[in-house]
């Protein structure tokens, strides 16, 4: 898995408002990944680019690059375009959810994320598994 | 889409003067040439000598422009216009589908001075689409306004949409409001046991605090 370390799979998560990027942060690191930040799609792409994270999660309506702009971009991307994408918005309509996934988003969440919700996204797309209780 | 300052250069202004020659065509008209370096340069020459009837006819191009440079010359020109006319102009696309769009209609409304921004930007949030509600947040927030802080606290305590009070949070966090602390409480016990809503709660009462 690309980007992976010993702190487990890299996540770069991608939003203006750095309430949002610090609760990531903190309910991700909290459960063993590795936290990348940007504020919008351009820097977003930048990082993906130096060092390919394991999952992008990025916002919808930013300044400079939307989210839908920079997953396009990533699709596009030979070394990218497989790295899975959890879009967050607050924009709960199914057109959407639609477009995120029209622009190549693999998970769709409605702002406010809710930590369990975060965390069981994050673990399916990395192909972590689940807690041992919740295994089969 | 490009930065302009708060207030036009006004000896940039003679670029529309008319020329000696009188051949430079009208701009208004050239907004709907073919070719879009002519769109952009008409864009150009609109934001930095405004005619009558300048801001409804950007507003009017920007509707169908699909070349992203034709895109962010009319909305760097009505940034730079700056009339009510102009605000009220940007306000509809807030509402489009297209993000980037919308997105860079919020920005050149944020480069507009304040007096200017918010009576386009107050009233919507009263509208029942909780988005724009969201995106007239974001643009009072970003104002120098000595009312700032009041429009967000009343967001906070009373809009039932727990997105467009995050983003009044977000928004009184950047620039440090301590006045708006009584707000912040009320907004975390409206929402009790949302994690996000006591996180952010909790990072914009240090940040006021000073911690």
């Amino acid at each position: 898995m690309s980007g992976t370390n010993a702190g487990g799979p890299r996540i770069l998560v991608v939003d203006d408002a750095v309430t949002v990027r610090a609760f990531s942060r903190r309910v991700l690191e909290a459960d063993g990944f590795v936290v990348d930040e940007a504020v919008n799609g351009i820097e977003g792409l930048e990082r993906a680019m130096a060092t390919p994270p394991d999952l992008v999660i990025v916002d919808v309506n930013m300044r400079k690059m939307d989210g839908y702009t920079m997953l396009r971009v990533l699709r596009r991307d030979p070394g990218l375009r497989d790295v899975p994408a959890i879009m967050i918005s607050t924009e709960s309509k199914d057109s959407d959810r639609e477009q995120a996934l029209l622009a190549g988003a693999n998970w769709y969440i409605v702002k406010p994320p809710r930590p369990e919700m975060l965390v069981e996204a994050a673990r399916l797309l990395t192909g972590r598994p689940p807690d041992r209780e919740d295994a089969p | 889409m490009g930065l302009v300052k708060k207030k036009a250069a006004p000896e940039l202004a003679p670029v529309l003067a008319p020329a000696a020659t009188g051949a430079r065509p009208d701009p208004l008209a050239s907004l709907e040439d073919a070719d879009a370096a002519v769109r952009r340069d008409a864009a150009h020459a609109l934001g930095h000598a405004a005619l009558p009837g300048a801001e409804a006819a950007l507003a009017r191009r920007l509707q169908t422009e699909g070349d992203a440079g034709v895109r962010e010359a009319i909305l760097t020109a009505l940034a730079r216009i700056a009339t009510p006319d102009a605000a009220a102009a940007l306000v509809p696309f807030l509402d489009r589908e297209d993000a980037a769009l919308r997105n860079a209609a919020l920005e050149s409304l944020q480069q507009m001075p304040a007096e200017v921004a918010a009576p386009a930007l107050l009233p919507l949030l009263d509208h029942a689409d909780a988005d724009l509600r969201i995106f007239a947040v974001q643009g009072l927030g970003s104002l120098v306004h000595p009312s700032r802080a009041d429009w967000l606290a009343r967001v906070m305590e009373r809009d039932a949409d727990v997105n467009v009070c995050l983003a009044a949070v977000e928004a009184l966090a950047e620039a440090g409001s301590p006045e708006a602390l009584s707000s912040l409480e009320t907004l975390a016990r409206r929402f009790p046991g949302d994690a996000f809503v006591a996180f952010a709660v909790d990072a914009a009462r240090s940040s006021f605090q000073g911690r």
